[in-house]
């Protein structure tokens, strides 16, 4: 059997876990092809995104690199530089930690969030053409959108332009992208850094916004930073991760057969828990060793990509018992989905909120609605998301 | 070797010349990629070149799967033929 480590494979796309179970078998900690160090079980992930000894940015030398290099060729892009130098995922301390704190500091309170989420669900849910709709675009990114645009102070009526842009913006992420990937994702990098550069200049500093907060901190700032970036990536970050989150809940209502008898027997929260366990949105992150390390066995020279696979982490059997198995009793619960340590996800309890809100709206015509046809994954590699999940009434 | 793929491997020696600024004749066409001096930043604007004169669509990742110029153009020859 072929163990080779192959993302971009169609097999990898539909359904990656098989190959994730061949390759954490066989090769845990995996030197790939690709030069790069594949991390496929849950302790050791576990311990290098707890370990603020691994850094993150690897992506943002390359980019930046890449962005040099095509500049000679008589490309720009100077937007996607522009675009991402900001982005938290990408930061190390002292920059990443003052921000975080920053933003932890700012962050609206879960009753806040709760009626706002709950709001843009139900307003979403009113204007469904029930006759089919796709969960990914007509429901799950209108309402991270929405709300993450309304925590922000962006105008709606700038959504529908704005939510495609941003999440091409996230295929920045993605390693193996080709020349005119990268100018794709350069135009929309172009759009929304000139788009939000006017409304960071407009903006006043005392709204009761993200924006208007940040606009103030970057006046009063001790750290060098693009307030323009981190804006788009709170945007880009807050809507799809959660909409994918959105998406596999409501695909696991439909499509595992004993999700619906639990619903009413546990909690909302635990429900979540074991969907992002086993379908967590993002499923390759990247750090490096400053260190040479020792990883089961292996000998992981200093300076070392390490792509940490929560897709495969998650999934662990060593950690969880029956991992293919929808539980959401599991002891010990908890998984890799949004991160851990320095980098542990920020907008977690936000996109739990969402997709309890999500799911409460559009709960009462679930039993009316059927999939029409089988779910089209995307090929994007960081993020595991969906480009149509179509339901409508039976 | 038919004439197409000799063809085939005849250009990508030439974009690699170009791009690693290396003598044509001095590129050996079963060493590795990387050591050739290509990196994944020099690799993608190489493909970049046979995607637009074959109307494929390449993944980067294919450089480090097919990482010989002979293995390369080995697979891109049935992308092409799968491609006419």
């Amino acid at each position: 059997m072929n163990n080779t480590w192959n993302p971009i494979s169609l097999e990898t796309i539909t359904n990656p876990f098989p190959h994730y179970q061949r390759i954490r078998s066989s090769d845990p900690v995996l030197k790939t092809q690709y030069g790069d160090w594949l991390i496929s079980t849950f302790r050791e992930s576990r311990k290098i995104l707890s370990n603020h000894e691994f850094n993150t940015g690897n992506r943002l030398v390359w980019i930046n690199k890449t962005v040099d290099s095509a500049k000679q060729k008589g490309y720009d892009w100077e937007p996607l530089s522009k675009a991402v130098k900001s982005f938290l995922i990408l930061l190390n301390p002292p920059d990443h930690t003052l921000l975080r704190n920053f933003l932890i500091s700012i962050w609206p309170d879960n009753n806040h969030l709760k009626n706002l989420s709950n709001h843009i669900a139900l307003k979403t849910v009113s204007e469904l053409d029930l006759d089919q709709f796709n969960v990914v675009s007509d429901f799950a990114q209108k309402i991270s959108g929405g709300v993450i645009s309304q925590l922000l102070g962006l105008p709606p009526k700038d959504l529908p332009e704005l939510i495609p842009e941003g999440i091409n913006i996230l295929r920045s992420m993605d390693p193996y992208l080709t020349v005119r990937e990268i100018q794709e994702v350069n135009e929309s990098c172009s759009k929304l850094v000139m788009y939000f550069n006017d409304f960071i200049e407009d903006e006043s500093t005392d709204r009761d916004t993200i924006i208007s907060k940040l606009k103030k901190f970057d006046q009063d700032k001790s750290i060098s930073f693009s307030p323009t970036s981190l804006a788009i990536f709170l945007f880009v970050a807050g809507i799809e991760t959660t909409a994918t989150l959105i998406c596999n809940y409501i695909n696991y209502w439909f499509n595992q057969p004993v999700m619906q008898r639990l619903i009413g027997k546990f909690s909302l929260n635990d429900l979540m828990e074991e969907v992002v366990r086993m379908e967590p949105s993002v499923h390759l992150l990247g750090r490096y060793n400053a260190k040479d390390i020792e990883l089961m066995g292996q000998k992981i020279p200093a300076g070392s990509t390490l792509t940490i696979n929560i897709g495969a982490a998650n999934r662990d059997p060593d950690y969880f018992g029956e991992p293919d198995v929808f539980n959401p009793a599991r002891k010990p619960s908890g998984n890799l989905s949004f991160s851990a340590g320095a980098h542990h996800c920020l907008g977690n309890q936000l996109a739990f909120i969402e997709t309890e809100s999500a799911f409460r709206a559009l709960q009462p015509l679930l039993g009316k609605l059927e999939q029409k046809e089988d779910i089209q994954w995307s090929n994007h590699l960081t993020i595991r998301n969906m480009d149509s999940f179509i339901l409508g009434l039976k | 070797m038919d004439s197409e793929r000799e063809e085939l491997m005849i250009f990508i020696k030439e974009l690699i010349s170009k791009e690693m600024d290396v003598i044509v004749s001095e590129i050996d066409e079963n060493i590795r990629f990387e050591e050739l001096g290509m990196d994944s930043i020099s690799g993608i604007f190489i493909l970049d070149q046979i995607e637009q004169k074959y109307d494929l669509q390449l993944s980067p990742a294919l450089l480090f799967d097919y990482p010989t110029i002979h293995k390369f153009s080995e697979y891109l020859i049935e992308e092409i033929k799968g491609n006419e």
